[in-house]
């Protein structure tokens, strides 16, 4: 590099020097003002957060309401207790119930003499 | 935390700790953060008052981009670079614009011609030339002279080798050395791309 080229490279550089320093500091207000925008996104994030997750549950609310919702529990709660009352607890208690109601005929059928108990005398 | 622990911690963390909502992390981040930011806007605007708006303006969209941020993306002082050129790129367009021929004229073409300016007009002088440069040439050799970053990290933003960078700083200073001569050369390659 040229001595004149050395000059003015050295002269850039004290420009560039000189510039770096003649920035001023920036004012607190404007360091209050970003701290305050902070403060206000993330605030605006939490209420958004908020109405999403209530929207969510009254959403829920609304659609069993829809479907009349008390009485579907109320039913359904019924339907499985008895349920589980007949074919867990009591076994066979629907076989009673059906015979005491004449909807099945009370008697028993012996596979090994499926004749048993017919009257055959009117072929003798 | 303590602001000592958050203190050591990167500008990611400090983000991601303010996205979780945490009020110190943020005091932490923009101490940290705000006079380089401010000071990269004053390099380019020239105005206290347009670099407080940039300032202001590029915090808020890192504030609004705080609970979106990935780890893999680009440093947060690469990506509020970008964000402060982009919005001092929009003011200065909106700005009337003086060329070099509002500067004081200089007959004598040599180096020594700029002793004749003040200090302050020199300054005013080199960052009118640093206009005139073509954007790469110009973001080079501010982030490397005014903004103080390193190669590497110029390289990372700009999207090219550090031999690029050099490169290009080397040719932008180059060119800064003619035009403050006063020596009036029709800059022959536009925006450079490496």
């Amino acid at each position: 590099m040229k001595h004149s080229d050395q000059k003015s490279e050295l002269h850039l550089e004290t420009l560039f020097t000189q510039a770096r320093k003649e920035v001023p500091s920036p004012s607190k207000a404007l360091l209050d003002q970003i701290l305050r925008n902070a403060q206000v996104q993330s605030q605006s994030k939490t209420r958004n957060r908020i109405h999403a997750r209530t929207k969510q549950i009254l959403h829920k609310i609304n659609f069993l309401h829809n479907l009349d919702w008390i009485a579907s529990i109320i039913g359904l709660t019924g339907a499985t207790a008895f349920g589980l009352f007949f074919g867990i607890i009591i076994p066979g208690l629907e076989t009673e119930i059906f015979k005491f109601l004449g909807l099945i005929p009370d008697i028993t059928i012996d596979f090994m003499d499926p004749f048993e108990g017919l009257d055959f005398s009117y072929l003798e | 935390m303590s602001l000592h622990e958050l203190e050591k911690l990167g500008d990611q963390a400090l983000l991601v700790a303010y996205a979780n909502g945490s009020p110190k992390a943020t005091v932490v981040l923009t101490k940290r953060l705000m006079p380089k930011i401010f000071a990269q806007a004053f390099h380019r605007l020239q105005s206290i008052t347009d670099a407080e708006d940039v300032t202001q303006e590029s915090f808020l969209r890192l504030w609004m981009i705080a609970p979106k941020w990935r780890k893999d993306e680009a440093k947060v002082t690469t990506w509020l670079y970008r964000v402060v050129e982009n919005l001092c790129t929009d003011r200065l367009r909106k700005r009337p614009t003086v060329g070099l021929e509002g500067l004081p004229e200089i007959i004598d073409v040599k180096p020594s011609a700029m002793s004749v300016l003040g200090t302050q007009e020199q300054i005013k002088a080199l960052h009118k030339a640093l206009r005139k440069l073509p954007d790469r040439q110009r973001q080079a050799v501010q982030m490397r002279h005014l903004d103080e970053f390193s190669n590497p990290e110029i390289a990372q933003t700009l999207k090219t080798s550090v031999e690029g960078v050099e490169s290009l700083i080397s040719r932008g200073k180059q060119k800064l050395r003619i035009l403050l001569a006063g020596n009036q050369i029709v800059l022959g390659d536009q925006d450079e791309t490496l």
